[in-house]
């Protein structure tokens, strides 16, 4: 096996239980973004726009459509002769069969794939962010720290750095110390979840953090203390551009109205960094008939429109939405069905889903009373004609709201 | 039942080849079509769909596009380990360089070896220009089962001058072949460029080609066998048009603004399938105002659009308008402007203000990567 530089380990077997209906039937990263992606297609883009020609995608919970998805990784140029994608699922030896039990684990229980390409540096990403981001340049950083383990860092709100797990470094970008989630942050530089190691010496800290009873097997928690604690070089890599943990109904919508809004950097069609789908290869241009008043939205190939209005929306492929219907700040997935005279606010429909005449579903924040929050709709559910959907509402996939 | 499938990607008109502004630059089966694909996706497509997986495309000059169109054949699951798609260029065999490429005759001659390596039974030939869904299951079924020497797919609609009309008995057996003179719009069941042909005959009658110097296929394979072998029509009902000139285009590519005919030619039964590129989805600003329009994807529209065609990347400034228009891949059209009734070529740019108008029966070019 020809050696490789850096490859990359991309951890998409979580479950996304914030993402509830959502993710009810599929993984984190097999979620439909922006139209025509999936979360998945940032890391892995990323990765091939990097230049890395080498990703194990670790999968666990509901891999099917993630694996399907993913197929030989010709979308993104990940079908290769040496190298390409690796779909790693949890496997059984003779000692018998594990579960992933921790990121730092799911890792742990592949070295041997790793091995493989006898790589000098290891790439950790998760498959739950949207962001654009050069691996290479942090390689390069790495390189230049001669650092034993890299961590892409964020610049966050100050107030808000209590949400993420802060790294706190010194000037030269070194860090002396973690806090996660912590009360009073002492600085805004939050961890990304995306790390390089020195394979040496991640080896090393994973076997020994194996043999700890006590450890939880996670990068954050565990291996990352451990390292710093032990005195390896670490350092805190900035990261300035857009990235948006879409862990949440709420991020996950706030991320696909992001796309609407031009003064946010994230330009998903820059020729330079293009973000790769699987697409389907036999869709129709969108249709708009007559009728339709159509402003700040993203419609998407084999859409049909007429005679609705349509406002700070996101379409997937294949969404028909029928006459005298109002879309306001929503997100429909691919396939979705819309009948007439509806009004959808604030909402994300997914797949396949039914929304029958004069469904009423979300609603605007303001003025609202009660708990508000983005309803959801899950893949597949019908929503009966007439039926109200209320604000932070959801319908789990495949079913009906109970008549009221 | 298998067959070798062959596309002819060139119009081969009997005297002066008719070059319009849209095939100057690039073979017919390469032309843009219906705001996402290529002539030639409804061949290969209605191919595969019919299982044919062995295919050669026979293009003589300007495939450029083409082959970068095609690539592997992926996008047709035709990037098979046997078979799949073979560009067959001139000069592409070794016994291409014999023969000059007058004709689809000629060009079928200077592939005999690639004919006779196969082992299919049936040999389908198309023509990469034509816009029409084929069921060429259907129509091989009935071949076998007239036990037909030829079989030619026509449809019934009205045809364009030179257009080859089939004489048919009820049972489909062609007496004669007739051209028309001039445009009608009246209906004749006129050949749409589809034949079915066996293997052994057609290497046969190559072989006939070869000692007497045949050069039409129309003449030679058809005219010459009506009386002693049993050539059938195959009446292909759906949407189909041949586009030979700038108005066919044009036309078939409104009709695809009309939902019936739309759903006739992109059946769901055999879909069609297309190079995919990455474009985002299409972004319609605060000012955008679309009426009845086919829009692909990766467009960012900020004016108005009324009854045209746009393919992808296509950008619509603010107050410009869009009229009875197609707009192919990365037109841009500046503030203010105005077009109606104007076909523009990849990469165009449409000047801040300009004004354009084609005439009502011919819809005025603007060329590949002009600026006006």
């Amino acid at each position: 096996m020809k050696r490789k530089e850096m490859l990359a380990m991309l951890l998409a077997g979580g479950q996304g239980s914030r993402l509830y209906v959502l993710t009810q039937e599929m993984a984190k990263p097999a979620v439909p973004f922006g139209g025509k992606y999936r979360i998945i297609d940032f890391p892995l883009s990323n990765c091939t726009n990097s230049g890395i020609d080498t990703v194990g995608v670790l999968t666990q919970y509901r891999p099917l459509e993630l694996h399907s998805y993913i197929g030989n990784g010709q979308p993104w140029d990940l079908d290769r002769m040496n190298g390409g994608v690796h779909i790693l699922p949890p496997y059984a030896s003779v000692k018998g069969g594990e579960w992933y039990a921790g990121t730092a684990n799911a890792i742990y229980q592949n070295i041997e794939f790793i091995e493989k390409y006898q790589p000098e540096y290891v790439l950790i990403l998760s498959g739950d962010h949207v962001y654009k981001m050069d691996y290479s340049k942090m390689l390069d950083f790495h390189k230049a720290n001669k650092a034993d383990a890299t961590i892409a860092t964020l610049q966050v709100p100050i107030e808000e750095a209590s949400r993420f797990g802060i790294v706190n470094a010194d000037e030269s970008d070194k860090i002396y110390e973690f806090e996660e989630k912590p009360a009073k942050p002492k600085s805004d530089r939050a961890s990304m979840g995306i790390y390089i190691f020195t394979w040496e010496k991640l080896r090393h800290y994973l076997i020994e953090d194996e043999k700890d009873p006590a450890s939880s097997k996670d990068f954050g928690k565990d291996v990352l203390p451990k390292m710093l604690n032990a005195g390896e070089r670490m350092f805190a890599y900035p990261f300035d551009g857009y990235w948006k943990d879409v862990g949440t109904i709420e991020s996950l919508w706030e991320a696909n109205m992001d796309l609407l809004n031009p003064r946010i950097p994230l330009n998903l069609s820059d020729p330079a960094w293009r973000i790769y789908a699987r697409h389907d290869h036999n869709l129709m241009p969108q249709y708009i008939g007559k009728g339709v008043k159509i402003g700040e939205s993203l419609v998407t190939e084999n859409c049909s429109l007429a005679g609705c209005d349509l406002w700070y929306s996101v379409l997937f492929s294949g969404v028909s939405i029928g006459e005298g219907t109002t879309l306001n700040s929503a997100v429909v997935m691919q396939d979705a069905k819309i009948g007439k005279n509806c009004t959808i606010k604030y909402a994300i429909i997914a797949a396949d889903a039914v929304i029958e005449d004069g469904a009423v579903i979300g609603a605007e924040p303001e003025n609202y009373e009660g708990e508000w929050g983005i309803a959801v709709v899950g893949s597949g559910a019908v929503v009966k004609a007439g039926q109200t959907v209320a604000p932070n509402e959801m319908i789990k996939p495949n079913t009906g709201k109970e008549d009221m | 039942m298998s067959a070798l499938g062959i596309v002819f990607c060139d119009h081969y008109l009997s005297a002066v080849e008719q070059k319009t502004e849209l095939t100057r630059v690039r073979t017919p089966a390469s032309v843009p079509f219906g705001g996402r694909f290529r002539l030639i996706d409804f061949t290969l497509s209605g191919m595969v769909n019919a299982e044919i997986k062995d295919i050669g495309v026979i293009a003589k000059e300007n495939f450029g596009s083409l082959i970068d169109h095609l690539d592997s054949g992926a996008e047709w699951d035709l990037n098979r380990r046997r078979g799949g798609v073979t560009m067959l260029t001139p000069l592409s065999r070794p016994e291409s360089h014999t023969i000059m490429a007058r004709g689809r005759l000629d060009a079928l001659r200077s592939i005999k070896g690639f004919i006779k390596d196969s082992r299919h039974d049936l040999v389908v030939m198309t023509f990469g220009g034509t816009v029409a869904n084929i069921d060429l299951t259907a129509m091989m079924e009935e071949h076998l089962k007239k036990e037909a020497y030829l079989t030619i797919a026509y449809s019934e609609i009205p045809a364009g001058t030179g257009e080859m009309i089939l004489d048919c008995k009820e049972d489909g057996r062609v007496e004669g072949i007739t051209y028309l003179h001039e445009e009608s719009d009246k209906v004749y069941p006129y050949a749409i460029g589809a034949y079915i042909i066996n293997r052994k005959d057609l290497l046969e009658f190559l072989d006939e080609s070869d000692n007497n110097d045949y050069t039409n296929m129309n003449r030679d394979l058809i005219q010459r066998n009506l009386a002693t072998r049993k050539i059938y029509g195959y009446n292909h009902k759906g949407y189909a048009r041949i586009l030979r000139y700038v108005e066919d285009y044009f036309i078939a590519c409104m009709d695809m603004l009309n939902p019936e005919l739309k759903k006739d030619l992109f059946t769901s039964e055999r879909p069609i399938y297309t190079k995919v590129k990455d474009s985002v989805p299409t972004f319609y600003d605060y000012h955008a105002e679309v009426e009845n329009s086919l829009i692909a994807d990766g467009c960012t529209i900020k004016g108005t659009v009324r009854n045209s065609v746009l393919f992808r990347g296509v950008t619509v400034e603010e107050g410009a308008v869009v009229e009875d228009s197609i707009l192919m891949q990365n037109t841009k059209v500046g503030k203010d402007a105005r077009i109606c009734r104007i076909i523009t070529d990849k990469d165009v740019t449409v000047g801040e203000g300009t004004e354009l108008r084609g005439a009502a029966k011919l819809p005025f070019v603007v060329g590949k990567g002009k600026k006006v």
